[in-house]
């Protein structure tokens, strides 16, 4: 009788152990939060970025077993908590209706160190957490890439030629508390001839060198989310000198010349205006001036300006 | 009392019904499942859907998708109703575009209470890209882990949809299934009505197009919520492009070994490296040359300085360049590398091409191919006793002229050339100083020799060149 009384005792304890576990709970999802803006390595007190995301509840990948499961009100509601350790962020909490969304929100570094941002999503379902370093304050340096790439019907042949400028400089911060930047840098411009005169059996022409200076001015935005930048070029102020080209003919007789500038129009200088993110980065910008609708008048011109900003 | 002993047989009986026990339930488990597609009218696919007897069962509805080569995807996901009896609607539309690793994917979404949202993320080459306008700047990273997180659109499961034909569908051959609540019970709820229809590729298994409607009578939400997922350009997207005003990192043009500080922007790298000048300058010819790269002339380097320009073709027609700043401050070289796509090619020709006639940074001594036959009448042989610039670089070498490049100023270069003609017995016709340029012309018999120097950048150009009188 004892041993009837254990065995049936082994057997339903066994039964516990093994049977499959039924849950009755309606809904139980796994899920994930995201941030997929690409984030600077360096982020200045007072500079503010949008950052943006995507939240998700995932559905079971099998088919509810029964009534008990099958979830009352389906549509969930997904929440995201955001924290950050040295700055605000804006909404702190976000919740919409549905099992999947993006969203957007603000953060602006209050106070030097190292950062951590903290998405919580739905009280503890999944967390994201996001490093970054925050600084007292920023500097950029200033890099300039412009390129023309510039056509026009010679008589007999197409003359071409490609031109790159680079230039370098930095844009400080005035540290009187104020919003403005303002910097200087120098340009170097490079000029190939890429087409052979028809008449010529052998062409050399060497690239012609130019140089000056160019001046940067910068304003932050109000909400530190932007900066406003715009780059000046001066004239060079010296002689430009073209290096000697030389034409062989095909009689054998030579033929060389040279070419010079002096000073410089102000008044055709280029200029470059555009807004960055504060992080910097790289645009693609427009260049305006009366020099570049002159060049335009004179042939079929491609051009385009790259800025990049580092901060530093 | 008195503690009960087992006898050993009932504890291994009991152990023998335990494990027919865990043995009949995971087989009981299995009961619960799909069928797997056993039957001869059944398919299956690794990614769990299954076809059986006019039944479709998808558990993932996004699998399938990494076996295609490219593809494009319009997916939409509608909320409109009221929660808690306020006014709800959400809109979410994203366009995504698939070409093997790479991946674009255009996010825009309106909803009650919220910020929109504009996101544009592309994966290229490895590298992420993320745009929140259009038309601006993209932030980027060299690494695309953060876009590649998994965490993206969504579509239902379906279990027991039921087959109504066979249709072809953005010119793909594909199975139509009609759907409703029962298939749909997770998104449906105890309360809702449901319907949907789905097509899945014939062959492939992928879902093809997909159209949910849910009405949601009851609960805190009341209203209707649709799903809507399409797929088209299978296999015949060519290339993923970056969106307009998005740059794209350097990510192909290498970085010397031992680098340090480096910083990628698009267009944009800089690094720091103990190499010197000369090695970098060669590190870059060694690595672009083989890569299809042509170097422009340009400046020489000097006093730690220097400028590579280097162009190249693109398959599509376009031109492509690059800037290759080298500066050696403080017993290290910082390296500047942009680069920029034109619309137009960038192509010297051939005679005057570093391939044919020598740029200032490819000397070359012997003169370019096709060049040396040509016999000037008027002009006549460089003769043998004329004085080289100590140290110049020779740019340009023909039977009649050579073009020499120095760092030197020209100051000095005249004042060479004053006294080593002189001395190796020419007689000086002319001089011409001016600013920045001056020529000479020196005889001697029949001989005339025109000595041109000038001022270019930081280097100082002379040409020398013979005629006869």
């Amino acid at each position: 009788m004892k041993h009837t009384y254990f065995k049936a005792l082994f057997i339903l304890l066994f039964l516990s152990l093994a049977m499959p576990q039924r849950t009755v709970q309606a809904y139980a999802p796994s899920g994930g939060v995201n941030v997929f803006t690409t984030l600077p390595e360096l982020i200045c007190v007072g500079d503010s970025y949008t950052m943006e995301g995507a939240a998700g509840v995932d559905y079971p990948p099998s088919e509810p077993t029964g009534p008990g499961q099958i979830p009352l009100a389906p549509l969930v509601v997904t929440t995201v908590q955001i924290s950050a350790t040295h700055g605000k962020v804006n909404p702190p909490m976000i919740s919409q209706d549905g099992d999947f969304y993006y969203f957007s929100f603000t953060y602006t570094a209050t106070s030097e160190g190292n950062e951590t941002l903290k998405l919580i999503l739905n009280s503890g379902l999944a967390t994201y957490t996001e490093n970054f370093k925050v600084q007292k304050s920023c500097d950029y340096d200033a890099f300039l890439l412009t390129y023309m790439n510039f056509t026009t019907q010679q008589p007999g042949y197409e003359f071409r030629s490609f031109t790159t400028t680079t230039g370098m400089g930095t844009m400080k911060r005035l540290r009187t508390g104020e919003l403005y930047l303002q910097g200087t840098g120098n340009w170097d411009l490079d000029e190939d001839i890429l087409s052979k005169p028809p008449d010529c059996v052998q062409w050399y022409t060497p690239p012609l060198i130019a140089n000056g200076p160019f001046d940067l001015d910068g304003k932050l935005s109000e909400e530190g989310d932007a900066v406003d930048v715009i780059l000046q070029f001066l004239p060079s102020g010296k002689p430009i000198f073209h290096g000697i080209s030389t034409c062989t003919h095909a009689d054998g007789s030579q033929g060389q010349g040279w070419g010079m500038a002096m000073g410089g129009n102000p008044d055709l200088a280029a200029k470059i205006q555009t807004t960055f993110p504060a992080d910097g980065g790289t645009q693609q910008v427009e260049m305006t001036g009366a020099g570049m609708n002159i060049v335009q008048s004179m042939g079929d011109l491609e051009y385009t300006a790259q800025l990049t900003l580092v901060p530093r | 009392m008195k503690p009960t002993r087992i006898n050993p047989r009932y504890l291994f009986t009991l152990l023998a019904i335990g494990l027919m026990i865990l043995l009949l339930s995971c087989n009981l488990g299995s009961l619960n499942l799909p069928s797997g597609g056993s039957t001869s009218n059944s398919t299956s696919q690794p990614n769990g859907l299954t076809q059986t007897g006019g039944v479709l069962n998808m558990p993932d509805p996004t699998a399938g998708l990494s076996a295609l080569q490219s593809y494009h995807m319009s997916y939409t996901s509608t909320i409109k109703g009221s929660q808690k009896g306020q006014d709800y609607d959400s809109n979410l539309t994203i366009d995504e575009e698939v070409v093997e690793l790479d991946r674009s994917e255009l996010v825009q979404q309106t909803n009650t209470g919220s910020q929109p949202v504009y996101l544009a993320m592309v994966v290229l080459n490895g590298a992420g890209y993320t745009q929140q306008e259009a038309g601006e700047a993209c932030q980027a990273a060299t690494s695309a882990e953060a876009l590649n997180s998994g965490l993206t659109w969504q579509l239902p499961p379906v279990f027991g949809a039921k087959q109504v034909g066979q249709e072809t569908v953005n010119n793909i051959s594909a199975t139509h299934y009609q759907f409703d609540e029962k298939s749909v019970q997770w998104q449906a709820g105890q309360n809702g009505k449901a319907q949907g229809d789905v097509w899945i590729a014939q062959p492939g298994g992928y879902v093809l197009k997909f159209q949910l409607t849910i009405q949601l009578p009851s609960g805190d939400f009341q209203g209707t919520r649709t799903w809507s997922y399409e797929l088209s350009d299978i296999n015949s997207v060519a290339q993923i492009s970056l969106p307009k005003g998005c740059v794209a990192l350097i990510n192909d043009i290498p970085i010397m070994e031992g680098a340090s500080g480096v910083v990628q922007l698009p267009g944009f790298q800089k690094y720091v490296s103990s190499a010197n000048l000369e090695q970098i300058t060669q590190f870059y010819k060694d690595k672009l040359t083989t890569a299809g790269w042509s170097l422009l002339p340009g400046v020489e380097p000097q006093g730690g300085k220097g400028t590579l320009e280097y162009v190249q073709t693109q398959k599509d027609g376009r031109g492509r360049f690059a800037v290759i700043m080298v500066d050696e401050e403080n017993g290290q070289t910082v390296v500047v590398v942009r680069s920029a796509y034109t619309k137009k090619p960038i192509v010297m020709d051939s005679t005057t091409g570093s391939g044919a006639l020598p740029a200032t940074k490819n000397p070359v001594e012997t003169p370019a191919a096709g060049i040396e036959n040509v016999t000037p009448a008027a002009s006549a042989s460089l003769p043998a006793d004329l004085p080289q610039y100590p140290g110049a670089t020779v740019t340009t070498k023909s039977d009649s002229m050579v073009i020499l490049m120095t760092t030197d100023s020209p100051d000095q270069v005249n004042t060479f050339y004053s006294q080593a003609m002189a001395q190796a017995g020419y007689t000086q016709a002319n001089s011409m100083p001016a600013a920045g340029i001056s020529s000479q012309t020196w005889t001697k018999d029949q001989l005339q020799v025109i000595v041109v120097v000038m001022q270019q950048g930081s280097s100082t150009q002379i040409v020398l060149s013979a005629q006869q009188k």
